[in-house]
C-alpha cells in the first residue's frame, strides 16, 4: 500500500471510522489499532473540553461528548499546532438543531474561542498616547492581535463566568438580563473579558475599520456611554490595546 | 553535557523560577510556545537560566505530502528566539493533506517512507539551519510489509541527512515488550556516533482481552527495567544529554529532579570516558 493511501485510510479510520487500514497491519496486531483510535478520540475531546469548559457545563457532559464526536468528523483538525483547533465549533453549535432553543450556547462558545486564541496571539507594537491630545485626533491605529469584539443578545459574559469550573458561587445569571458587548484582550496580567458600552464598542470598531481617533470618537457621540469615552480610551492605552497602524 | 534535564510543563514554571534546581537543561514541546503569549515569555525567562531543548510533536516528518510551511515558519521563529541547544522531532507522522491528529502514528519502514523522512529532515534542517534529532517511537503494532527494521531505518536516515538519533530508552523497552523487538540487538546495530540524546520516561501496563500492552504514558517514574537499559546505553554509547519526561499526572518538581539526579549520577559514575 503506498504511504499516501495508508495515511489517508488511517485518518479516515481515526476521525470517521469509515475505512480501515487493517490490511497493512500484521495479523497479530490488528486489534492494537484501537490504541490509536482511543488516543485520538480522548485527546481531541479533552482538548475541546479544555477550550470550551463553559459550553460543556451548559449543555451537559453527555451532550458535549456526542457533539464533539460529530465535530471531529465534520471539522477535523488541520494543523500540527493543536491549539489552533476549534474555530468552527461555535458555528457548528449554532447550526445544530437540538440547540435551537439555547441560542446563547454558540455565543458562549465564540467567547471561549476568543479567550483561548487571545492567549496565543502575537504581540503587536503598542501605540503610545501622544502628549498633545490634538495629535491623537488624526492618529490611526490597529487593535492588539489578541482583541475580539463580541456582541450577543444574551449576557454571555456572566453565563461564561458562572459556568466555568472555577466558579464557586450560585448560578444567578438570567437570560432576561439582556444583551452584552464584550472586549477580549490579552493584557500584561493575562487574558481579560470586559463589558463595553455601545459608544465604546462603536468607537473601537471604527478605529479597527480604519478611522482616525477623531472621527471614530465623533461617530460614537450619539450612543449610550459616550460621556465615558475619554476615560475608556485612556484605559485602552494603559492596557496597550492600540497598536501601530498596519 | 553531563547533567540530566527535565521536561518543561506548565506546573513546573513557577517552582523552577523560585528554586532554580541544578539541571542540565529543560526540554519544551515546541508547539506550546508558538505565538507570543505569556507561555513564550516564561520560556524566554527560563532560557536565561537553563539551556533549552525544543522537542516538536506536530510537524509530522513522516507525512507522505509536503511539510506544512507555516508550521515550519513558526518553529523557525521560535528556534531563532530561544536558541535551543537541541531541536528534535519524531519518527512518526500525525497529519496528511488537510487532516491532523494529536498523536504520533506509526510508519511502515519501507524504502518509500525512508525517502519521505530523508526529504523532510533535510527540509527541516535547511529551514532551521541546524541539525536536528529524530526520536524512535513506542511501537504498539507491526506492519504486514516492511523493507528494513527500525535500527537500520534510523541509521540510514542519520547517515543520509546528518541528523542525530534521539534514543528514547523507554520507547525501546515498550516496543520490545509490545512487538517482540530485541532491545539488545537493536542497540547492537544502532550506530553509536549517530546517537545524540537519550529520553527516559514511565509507562503503564494495560491488559485488554488478554492482550498485555505497555503504554508510553509519561505519567510514572522511570521503570527499573528502563533504568537497566539506560545503563546499557551509557556503557555502549557513552554520555549523552538525558531527559526525564513526565507529561501528565504531574508529581512535585522534587520528584522529577530526583529522577534527573539519578541519571546524572549514572552518567558520571558509569561512564569512564566522556564520549560527548
Amino acid at each position: 500500500m503506498p504511504l499516501s493511501d495508508y495515511q489517508e485510510g488511517f485518518l479516515d479510520d481515526l476521525l470517521s471510522g469509515t475505512s480501515s487500514i487493517e490490511d497493512a497491519i500484521a495479523p497479530a496486531f490488528k486489534h492494537r489499532l484501537n490504541i490509536y483510535r482511543n488516543n485520538v478520540n480522548v485527546g481531541l475531546k479533552s482538548y475541546l473540553a479544555d477550550v470550551f469548559p463553559a459550553v460543556k457545563a451548559l449543555v451537559g457532559d453527555a451532550f458535549f461528548n456526542s457533539f464533539c464526536q460529530r465535530f471531529l468528523t465534520s471539522h477535523p483538525p488541520h494543523s500540527g499546532d493543536l491549539h489552533r483547533y476549534g474555530e468552527p465549533f461555535a458555528d457548528a453549535l449554532a447550526s445544530f438543531p437540538a440547540l435551537a432553543e439555547q441560542a446563547f450556547v454558540d455565543d458562549v462558545a465564540r467567547l471561549e474561542w476568543a479567550y483561548h486564541r487571545a492567549y496565543y496571539a502575537p504581540d503587536g507594537t503598542p501605540l503610545v498616547m501622544p502628549d498633545d491630545p490634538n495629535h491623537l485626533l488624526t492618529q490611526h491605529a490597529s487593535l492588539h492581535p489578541s482583541v475580539a469584539l463580541i456582541q450577543s443578545p444574551y449576557p454571555i459574559d456572566e453565563l461564561w463566568r458562572q459556568s466555568r469550573p472555577d466558579h464557586k458561587g450560585e448560578f444567578t445569571v438570567r437570560l432576561e438580563d439582556g444583551a452584552s458587548s464584550l472586549l477580549v484582550l490579552r493584557t500584561i496580567s493575562g487574558v481579560t473579558v470586559q463589558r463595553l458600552e455601545p459608544a465604546a464598542l462603536h468607537c473601537l470598531r471604527s478605529i479597527e475599520g480604519g478611522l482616525a481617533f477623531g472621527p471614530a470618537i465623533e461617530s460614537a457621540m450619539a450612543l449610550e456611554g459616550a460621556e465615558q469615552l475619554t476615560p475608556f480610551l485612556s484605559h485602552c492605552f494603559n492596557q496597550r490595546l492600540f497598536c501601530q497602524p498596519e | 553535557m553531563n547533567q540530566a534535564g527535565i521536561g518543561l510543563r506548565a506546573p513546573y514554571v513557577q517552582p523552577l523560577l523560585e528554586h532554580m534546581p541544578a539541571l542540565g537543561f529543560l526540554e519544551a514541546h515546541s508547539e506550546n510556545y508558538f505565538g507570543d503569549g505569556p507561555a513564550r515569555r516564561q520560556l524566554l525567562t527560563l532560557a536565561k537560566h537553563y539551556p533549552i531543548s525544543l522537542h516538536g510533536v506536530g510537524l509530522s516528518l513522516g507525512r507522505a505530502d509536503g511539510l506544512d510551511p507555516e508550521h515550519l515558519q513558526h518553529l523557525k521563529a521560535l528556534v531563532d528566539e530561544v536558541r535551543p541547544v537541541l531541536v528534535s522531532e519524531h519518527l512518526a507522522w500525525s497529519g496528511y493533506r488537510h487532516r491532523h491528529v494529536p498523536d504520533l502514528l506509526p510508519v511502515p519502514y519501507t524504502i518509500e517512507a525512508l525517502q519521505v523522512f530523508c526529504d523532510h529532515v533535510e527540509r527541516m534542517q535547511e529551514a532551521l539551519d541546524r541539525a536536528i534529532l529524530v526520536e524512535n517511537p513506542s511501537n504498539y503494532l507491526a506492519f504486514q510489509r516492511i523493507d528494513m527494521d527500525e535500527a537500520d531505518f534510523l541509521n540510514e536516515l542519520a547517515r543520509r541527512t546528518g541528523c542525530r538519533i534521539l534514543l528514547d530508552v523507554n520507547n525501546l523497552y515498550v516496543s520490545s515488550q509490545n512487538i517482540g523487538l530485541n532491545a539488545h540487538d537493536y542497540l547492537d546495530r544502532l550506530k553509536g556516533d549517530y546517537v545524540g540524546q537519550f529520553h527516559l520516561a514511565g509507562f503503564v501496563e494495560q491488559v485488554r482481552d488478554e492482550d498485555r500492552v505497555l503504554i508510553d504514558s509519561h505519567n510514572q517514574p522511570v521503570a527499573e527495567k528502563v533504568w537497566d537499559l539506560y545503563l546499557e546505553c551509557l556503557r555502549r554509547f557513552g554520555r549523552r544529554p538525558t531527559l526525564i519526561e513526565w507529561d501528565s499526572d504531574f508529581p512535585s518538581l522534587d520528584t522529577l529532579v530526583n529522577q534527573a539526579d539519578q541519571a546524572t549520577r549514572w552518567m558520571r559514575e558509569e561512564v569512564a570516558d566522556a564520549v560527548v
